[in-house]
């Protein structure tokens, strides 16, 4: 890690009751002040992790690129001064002033989510969800969808390669549709097989429904430090919002 | 001396009236080292699931350690003694990182976080493969993938490997350590395989699964044979 302040040496815990207060305040914002201002806290936490600038852009572009379309499409829909129109729909100030609320909040979210969650490794997290009492069933789909995503999508693309070297080429009729539904049921079917390879090795292994964490988490002075720092910006935050 | 495991009369078929293995008897001993060769879908695997009681057996008796095993909780007490290195190193490695693989098999058998991570530590320092311990699971070589699925269950101290089909998808090289690996250990192993040379290289006795029966012939010699590869006139050796 760089410092010895980063994110990734606090209880999991902490980083994710914070990451949740943050998340519900965000959720709830109608006005502007209050987001400028989380923006600006947002900005100590980036230092805390183990992210460069670049990396925490290229994480926000795919959230951007879906709010494009709110921006394209929102502000002819609501009412208010026009600020320019098309035939006879108004682009609308409101409208923007609304894009802009929910820009700025998704975008929030998504920091708070990547400073705090994505600093911890996978099996920080799912050892503090688990001493957060969250279901041992969730936590265990956490787990194993991050080790299988990769391998389904690695499944995927084998046999989307096969299609290809037999000359299939996508088109929008029944043929494509067909094969398409044949390549799904065939990756569910595949997946269902595995699924029970993997049960299989798990019970050789002594599993019996029970995942024993390798690391407790603690709680200890850095993050009696974290939450005083990030407490305080809620009450100033929450202050702001009030007045 | 008492073998490790015994099967007497086991038959088994997944379908009803098709039997796919029909009242086998097997005997592994301390210490003993098996090869088992037979053509695909003879049940090989299906063999190596009775033995660890994944699957159960139409008839006949399964003893394991001196105890008769019927139920899955009397499997449950035995199964940590076999080591199951799956042919598919995936299905087995589930963990973010290798080291916290590797101590899931201890965890399980009730050792504290600090025990198992000991032990974890150990097994990868047995193998030799210390390097490894933070790497992620899947971002593993082929080679990689399989030392390490070995060594999540070498760190359980089981008294006996099961190894289905080792050396599918591994270069010279890997199955190279892989041989050395296994001759390094000091215990019994059942290795289901169709290479010959690989099997004549880790075994001392190959048994043949063939028309629903195990056969052991000792006339049978496995041996190694010629083979073509680019530069072959170029000196070199063959371990």
């Amino acid at each position: 890690m760089k410092n010895n302040l980063a994110i990734a040496q606090l209880d999991p815990r902490t980083v994710i009751l914070w990451s949740l207060v943050y998340a519900f305040f965000l959720a709830a914002q109608k006005s502007f002040l209050p987001l400028l201002a989380s923006l600006f806290i947002v900005l100590f936490y980036i230092v805390l992790t183990p992210f460069s600038c670049k990396e925490i852009l290229k994480k926000l572009k795919p959230v951007n690129f879906f709010l494009l379309f709110f921006w394209l499409i929102i502000p002819f829909s609501l009412q208010g001064k026009a600020l320019f129109s098309l035939g006879k729909y108004a682009y609308t100030l409101a409208g923007v002033k609304f894009c802009l609320l929910i820009t700025l909040k998704a975008n929030l979210l998504m920091l708070i989510f990547i400073c705090l969650l994505l600093s911890l490794s996978p099996s920080q997290l799912a050892s503090g969800l688990q001493s957060l009492k969250i279901s041992e069933k969730l936590v265990y789909l956490f787990l194993l969808a991050y080790r299988y995503l990769f391998l389904l999508k690695e499944e995927k693309d084998k046999l989307l390669r096969s299609l290809k070297i037999r000359g299939f080429k996508p088109k929008t009729n029944l043929f494509t549709y067909k094969t398409y539904a044949y390549l799904l049921g065939l990756i569910l079917l595949k997946a269902y097989e595995r699924g029970d390879r993997v049960h299989k090795a798990l019970v050789l292994r002594g599993f019996q429904g029970k995942f024993p964490s390798l690391y407790s988490p603690k709680f200890t002075q850095k993050d009696l430090y974290f939450s005083l720092f990030s407490g305080l910006n809620f009450l100033l935050l929450l202050y702001l919002q009030l007045t | 001396m008492k073998p490790l495991v015994s099967l007497k009369n086991i038959s088994f078929g997944y379908k009803r009236e098709k039997p796919l293995l029909q009242e086998i008897n097997l005997q592994l001993f301390p210490q003993e080292k098996i090869g088992l060769i037979g053509p695909n879908g003879a049940g090989k695997t299906t063999l190596a699931f009775l033995i660890t009681g994944l699957i159960q057996p139409w008839q006949g008796e399964i003893e394991i350690l001196g105890q008769v095993c019927k139920e899955e909780k009397d499997f449950q007490k035995i199964r940590s003694k076999i080591g199951f290195v799956f042919q598919n190193a995936d299905d087995q490695l589930i963990f973010p990182t290798v080291l916290e693989d590797v101590a899931f098999g201890p965890l399980n058998q009730g050792l504290k976080p600090e025990q198992a991570l000991e032990k974890a530590k150990k097994t990868l320092k047995q193998l030799n493969i210390e390097r490894l311990a933070s790497r992620n699971t899947f971002n593993l070589s082929g080679g990689e993938k399989k030392i390490v699925s070995i060594a999540t269950v070498l760190s359980m101290e089981p008294q006996m490997l099961i190894l289905d089909e080792p050396t599918v998808g591994l270069d010279e090289n890997s199955r190279d350590k892989l041989i050395e690996i296994l001759n390094n250990l000091e215990l019994a192993y059942l290795i289901i395989s169709h290479d010959y040379d690989f099997l004549a290289r880790t075994t001392d006795k190959q048994l043949i699964l063939k028309d629903k029966k195990i056969i052991y012939d000792p006339s049978v010699v496995l041996h190694k044979h010629e083979h073509a590869h680019p530069l072959g006139y170029v000196y070199h050796t063959h371990k």
